[in-house]
């Protein structure tokens, strides 16, 4: 049975609600600001799809929407503080590298928004890793909010927690624009496995790698869940079907080794976003593991009518993309063979030969 | 289709890291300011000409296997004077240079122009073309990690040779190899396309 079947118009919406929930939160916290961060990155997302689009000489379609969900899941990583260039630049790149070139409409190579993040991150560190209070409401420009190392990064140095319980689930704290609410995220996880938006064997591996590598590494599970941005990076970068594994086993293997990598990274290195680093990592043993999946299931998705849909989380689109891909390709195997047809058939083909074939249409049509 | 060949190719149209994807590493890695890119440029000049002009003295009935630990021999001895040479000429600034450059130019002795490209293109060219071909090809690519280099250090550091130039933002991330995988890709791409459509227009 697929995992993803069936009332792909409901999930959508459930998926996009979601989003709007914890942008919502998001503005809450963080005015104004947070929202112009998020509307820029989703005009962006959007002209630079057109622009892409353009160049790929191909028309803008409903699928195409999906990017705007990717800069919207990278923008919710970023402060309410980042600068507009930031937030243009890395959804350009986002999109246009991480999108359109690693796997356009497809199951992608790595998932965009990660590879969004992490451009920000190494091209501006310290705009990305410092943020303001939650509640501080600022201004869209020139804000003069004073800036500090996140919650994760005070939990994982100074092995203290200086924040209540209460903030820390209410995500009160210094942390990302749309990471810090663990209780909205949680519930909202729960609803998308319900829902069969996301794989629930990619979280259980994920939780599994993670309490594995915490027993040996000896660092504390609640710690390593409300922090690093491990609850947001569960739901959206790790249990995505867009970069993940279909079958249920590859799926739990997978997440359970970025759960071991990722954890690792948390303990030794003390990354804060270590889990974006770790599904980076982990991603050539995805790859490898869709590999093993399409091997193993051909024949099987052959003969049965209900096949397992490899669509990605915010792609699903329904069979409106693939027919007109199919159209598209009928249409192109339809010229190339009319005309070398017409190129074999005429041996003397000259060029008044060439005239009279353009005139002979018009005829037609005329004659009609 | 084939082009009617030129002895210029190398400069633009053939160019051997733009086209062919040649030679690749030590741009990634070590164009990073425009400097660098003098320093890596020159180097590799030095070391792929002698190396090559030298080789293709050698006995053509010798077997490959043997024929490539020459090249390999003569590019690691040809390294020595040419390193010497770079040091003489701006001696401060290869030392200011960073560890991954210092890594990467004795690896110029065996660059793919020398223990590949040789082989397969430059020896069987009449032999007063050869050494023309060869400089233009080395030209290529010195024009391509200097442009390299200089777009790296505006994007990364907002300077070109160290001196400010005033960009809005700067990423620091285009220093690392990613940025330089990424941007050679694009200049990949333009590649491509300028000379895919220069082609066109000559055939129609």
């Amino acid at each position: 049975m697929s995992r993803y079947s069936d009332c792909s118009h409901t999930r959508k919406i459930e998926y996009w609600i979601f989003l709007a929930c914890i942008i919502g939160i998001g503005i809450c916290y963080h005015g104004i600001r947070a929202l112009a961060v998020y509307g820029l990155s989703a005009v962006t997302a959007i002209l630079t799809d057109f622009i892409c689009l353009f160049l790929e000489k191909k028309s803008y379609k409903r699928a195409d929407l999906a990017n705007i969900g990717m800069a919207l899941t990278m923008c919710m990583m970023f402060p309410a503080t980042v600068p507009y260039s930031i937030v243009i630049l890395s959804t350009i790149f986002a999109v246009a590298i991480g999108a359109h070139v690693f796997g356009y409409r497809k199951r992608y190579l790595f998932p965009p928004s990660a590879i969004g993040y992490l451009f920000a991150l190494s091209c501006w560190k310290d705009e990305i890793l410092n943020f303001p209070e939650a509640g501080e409401k600022l201004p869209l420009f020139h804000h003069q909010a004073e800036l500090s190392n996140s919650m994760s990064y005070i939990l994982l140095t100074e092995n203290e927690i200086h924040s209540s319980w209460n903030q820390i689930l209410m995500g009160t704290v210094h942390s990302p624009m749309g990471t810090g609410c663990i209780i909205m995220l949680a519930v909202g996880m729960v609803v998308m496995i319900c829902r069969k938006q996301i794989s629930l064997w990619a979280c259980l591996g994920y939780l599994l790698g993670i309490s594995i590598s915490s027993f040996f590494m000896s660092v504390s599970i609640h710690g390593v869940l409300i922090s690093c941005m491990t609850v947001f990076s569960m739901i959206f970068l790790i249990a995505d079907p867009a970069v993940m594994p279909c079958r249920n086993i590859m799926a739990y293997v997978g997440a359970l080794v970025t759960g071991l990598l990722s954890c690792y990274l948390i303990s030794a290195y003390h990354l804060e976003y270590a889990p974006i680093v770790a599904v980076m990592l982990s991603i050539p043993l995805w790859r490898w593991l869709s590999k093993i999946e399409e091997q193993m299931t051909p024949e099987v998705e052959e003969d049965e009518e209900e096949t397992e849909e490899t669509t990605p989380l915010e792609n699903r689109f329904g069979d409106e993309e693939e027919e007109d891909f199919e159209e598209e390709e009928n249409l192109e195997e339809i010229d190339e063979i009319t005309e070398e047809e017409t190129f074999e058939d005429d041996d003397d083909f000259e060029d008044d030969d060439f005239d009279d074939l353009e005139d002979e249409p018009e005829e037609d049509t005329n004659a009609t | 289709m084939q082009h009617k060949f030129s002895i210029t190719d190398g400069l633009l149209k053939g160019n051997a890291v733009l086209e062919k994807g040649m030679v690749i590493a030590p741009i990634v890695v070590c164009c990073t300011t425009l400097q660098n890119a003098l320093l890596v440029s020159l180097a590799f000049a030095l070391i792929t000409i002698a190396t090559v002009w030298i080789c293709s003295f050698y006995s053509g009935n010798m077997s490959y296997a043997l024929r490539m630990v020459c090249y390999a021999m003569t590019g690691a001895v040809v390294s020595f004077p040419a390193l010497l040479i770079c040091r003489i000429i701006n001696s401060g600034f290869y030392d200011s240079a960073g560890s991954m450059t210092a890594i990467y130019l004795p690896l110029l002795s065996v660059n793919s122009f020398i223990v590949l490209y040789a082989d397969s293109y430059f020896y069987k060219l009449p032999e007063k073309t050869m050494p023309i071909v060869l400089l233009f090809h080395v030209l290529g690519f010195c024009a391509t990690a200097c442009m390299v280099g200089a777009i790296r250090e505006i994007l990364s550091m907002g300077t070109i040779m160290g001196n400010a130039v005033d960009i809005p933002i700067v990423m620091k991330g285009i220093s690392a190899p990613w940025g330089g995988f990424i941007l050679l890709g694009l200049l990949c791409a333009l590649h491509r396309v300028i000379f895919s459509k220069k082609d066109d227009d000559s055939c129609n």
